[in-house]
């Protein structure tokens, strides 16, 4: 009984957690019918996917990811909701609230397992500031569990225009404990135009970041 | 010949009338980011009646040029902007609200 509630609240943990982390790089729900391809990149973690937003306030993804952990590489390959809980258009700004949640297989140390996961995520943009938090936990059956939580503030140096690329300087914080990187701050640079965003940072111990987003 | 000239010109006139193309203006509410504005371009792109799409991040308007003799009801401007997660403040056709 106790084992069957501990999985029910590891896939629950890891549905949420999954929705958690796309969340925090740009809308997980952009538009109806939005069919969006992201990746995001450092030495110790990856995180992409390819998602389906089939109503305003809802998208479904297939999230694929990868954690060096200091007991080997963990991966996760599974399903995501997405779901927009809360979202304010006001007259020169936009405020949301995200929840996630989703399940799926797990790798690590040539064990196969399940895993779940659920987040939350909040931001506030206008044209000119950008402020993001969010937390995730996933839970597996094998393997360290996996806690996240990511912040970012960011600040453009000038109002883009629709049909301009538009340049954003951020600073972004990571805390996971059961990753081989505990804490990471990381400046870094967003660039969009029309449909493809892009991201390059380097942390303040060396790390690297490479994003991309691109809306179909 | 005068009465002629009237009738023509006046038959003229209410046949450039009758097709010109439509302009319609949205205020939209909450539209701070080109990148997520992508989807009110492309959903109103794919209609049939839509000539051309412009957006404006300055003003929040999207001007919407239509084919001529042709409209788009409010109710489908509302729902597109909807489905695009966005919210009308006010609609102009030709200058008019």
């Amino acid at each position: 009984m106790k084992t069957c509630r501990s999985w029910t609240m590891k896939g629950l943990l890891i549905l949420i957690a999954s929705l958690v982390t796309q969340a925090a790089y740009s809308h997980p729900v952009p538009y109806k019918g939005a069919v969006g391809v992201m990746t995001w990149n450092q030495p110790f973690m990856s995180d992409n996917w390819l998602t389906y937003s089939f109503r305003h306030d809802m998208a479904i993804a297939g999230r694929f990811m990868r954690m060096e952990m200091p007991e080997g590489d963990f991966r996760y390959n599974g399903l995501q909701y997405d779901y927009l809980l809360f979202r304010d258009n006001g007259t020169d700004h936009q405020t949301n609230i995200y929840l996630y949640g989703g399940g799926g297989t797990v790798h690590f140390n040539k064990i196969d397992g399940g895993a779940a996961f659920y987040g939350v995520e909040a931001d506030a943009e206008d044209r000119r500031f950008f402020g993001m938090i969010k937390a995730e936990q996933m839970n597996a059956s094998i393997g360290p569990d996996f806690s996240h939580v990511e912040a970012r503030l960011g600040v453009a140096p000038y109002e883009a225009e629709y049909n301009e690329i538009a340049s954003w300087f951020m600073v972004q914080a990571q805390w996971h404990p059961s990753l081989t990187r505990k804490f990471v701050v990381t400046p870094l640079a967003r660039f969009f135009y029309k449909s493809a965003l892009w991201e390059m940072g380097v942390s303040t111990d060396g790390d690297w970041m490479m994003n991309f987003m691109f809306h179909l | 010949m005068k009465t002629k000239f009237l009738l023509i010109s006046s038959l003229l006139v209410l046949f450039s009338a009758n097709v010109h193309a439509r302009e319609i203006a949205i205020t939209v509410k909450g539209m701070v980011c080109a990148f997520c504005a992508q989807g009110i371009e492309k959903k109103f792109k794919a209609l049939k009646e839509v000539e051309s799409v412009g957006v404006s991040l300055e003003k929040k308007i999207v001007k919407v040029t239509t084919k001529a003799d042709q409209d788009i009801p409010d109710q489908k401007i509302n729902e597109i902007l909807k489905d695009s997660g966005y919210n009308v403040e006010k609609i102009q056709r030709d200058g008019k609200t």
